[in-house]
């Protein structure tokens, strides 16, 4: 039987990812040195792409990219490009983490995102002809890798009780 | 015997494992196509990008009134404690400025009196239009903020965009209803800037860093740190004078820029509406 419940566990996924890219849109604060937000979507991406990819379509995957672009003012379509380098890359490793150690996904989430920030830096000064600082990303990056467990905790309880 | 009719399953099934196999492939390819269209130019992306910013803003909007309410009632609680101290400071920046206000008054005069003496003719005044900053790119790679000024309110591509009394940006996309501003950190950013100690010219560009660096300053320039830099008007895009920051030494024989404005706490703006005769300005 079809209830309301089965609908909001079937979005779920999309939804998380969703109300991440808004959030990082909304200018809670602009200072680039003192806070840098961890790319939460890239981890939420990742996360799904493992444990339910048959509930995030690669559609959505793109649109969403495209939603990002938009927002932030990148090349329309970049953004896009590495989400769904991100999500196809998990997808084809997820055998490597199901069933292993959680270190094995940090490390794996280690290897990936550190390689889609790499494309999008090299990506954005092949447009632009010029290079950008490399301090920023590279933060944006270590704090994204030390925040991972604490966003996967989350997660993996929102995955048990309304998912699955 | 009778034809099997072909059921709709039987068409369906080979295309939809044909896009199974190549629905990654097949979008990073149109984003690809998509990136070089945008960087083209192309009128229809453009006019795409324009109206999801439009439809994109209303929520954003509302997204920001909330936040800026959280961090209204944070900061108020962190003030209150220190309100004595704060009314002391305050009492004497207000000394110092009474001061600088009589220097000031005494030089606009002077002032004055020397253009009448060389017939001067001065441009036209700018109008402003305010409003705020509805959205940051929390991008690394950007630094562009969406504000809810628009085609309707009189937004313009080239437009100078100020906070306070500092250049922040300029308008680089109007959709009807909200603009997207690159900022003058951002790595697309070039703004030609003169030394207001020394009247020296030069390019100042962005780095996606919150100091900016300036490019082709004359061989011989006296510039020294904490030199006041402003806009240049050079290129005829934004009106000359317009302050941006103070000089700090970079490495070696470089010279950054620090932004007059504190990023931190970006909230209203105000777009200069203003035009030279003839000016060109990218569509």
């Amino acid at each position: 039987m079809h209830n309301i419940f089965d609908i909001v566990r079937l979005i779920v996924p999309v939804l998380t990812i969703t109300v991440l890219v808004i959030a990082s849109f909304l200018p809670f604060n602009i200072s680039q040195e003192v806070v840098i937000f961890p790319s939460l979507t890239i981890i939420a991406i990742f996360y799904w792409a493992i444990y339910r990819p048959d509930l995030v379509p690669p559609v959505f995957i793109f649109l969403i990219g495209l939603l990002k672009d938009i927002g932030t003012g990148t090349p329309v379509g970049l953004m896009a490009s590495v989400f769904l380098i991100i999500y196809s890359v998990s997808f084809g490793q997820r055998r490597f983490f199901i069933g292993k150690t959680f270190y094995y996904t940090w490390f794996g989430f280690a290897v990936i995102s550190g390689a889609s920030l790499f494309i999008i830096w090299v990506m954005s000064a092949l447009f632009l002809g010029r290079v950008g600082v490399l301090m920023i990303p590279l933060m944006q990056y270590f704090l994204s890798v030390v925040i991972f467990p604490v966003v996967i905790w989350f997660f993996v309880r929102l995955q048990r009780h309304l998912v699955d | 015997m009778s034809r099997r009719p072909i059921l709709f399953s039987e068409v369906a099934k080979p295309l939809r494992n044909l896009w199974q196999k190549f629905a990654i492939g097949g979008l990073v390819g149109v984003s690809f196509f998509l990136m070089i269209s945008d960087q083209a130019g192309v009128a229809t992306i453009k006019q795409v990008k324009s109206s999801v910013l439009d439809i994109m803003g209303i929520f954003l909007e509302l997204g920001t009134q909330s936040t800026s309410i959280i961090r209204d009632n944070l900061d108020t609680l962190k003030q209150i404690s220190n309100l004595k101290n704060e009314l002391d400071r305050l009492k004497k920046e207000n000394q110092l400025l009474s001061d600088w206000k009589h220097k000031a008054g005494a030089l606009a005069t002077q002032n004055a009196a020397l253009r009448n003496l060389h017939n001067f003719i001065p441009l036209a005044p700018a109008g402003s239009i305010s409003g705020r900053v509805i959205a940051s790119s929390g991008g690394v790679f950007s630094k562009s903020v969406l504000i809810n000024i628009g085609k309707i309110n009189g937004a313009k591509t080239g437009q100078a965009v100020m906070s306070g009394v500092a250049l922040i940006g300029v308008v680089v996309q109007t959709g009807n209803n909200y603009s997207r501003v690159l900022l003058i950190t951002d790595l697309n950013s070039q703004v030609p800037v003169r030394i207001q100690n020394t009247g020296d010219p030069g390019i100042m560009m962005g780095d996606n860093s919150k100091m900016t660096k300036l490019f082709f300053l004359p061989q011989n320039s006296a510039i020294s740190e904490g030199d006041i830099v402003v806009t240049s008007g050079g290129g005829g895009v934004l009106p000359p004078d317009l302050p941006i920051g103070i000089v700090r030494r970079g490495s070696g024989a470089l010279f950054k820029v620090e932004p007059f404005e504190d990023w931190s706490d970006l909230g209203y703006i105000r777009i200069l509406n203003y035009k030279f005769d003839g000016a060109i300005l990218t569509k």
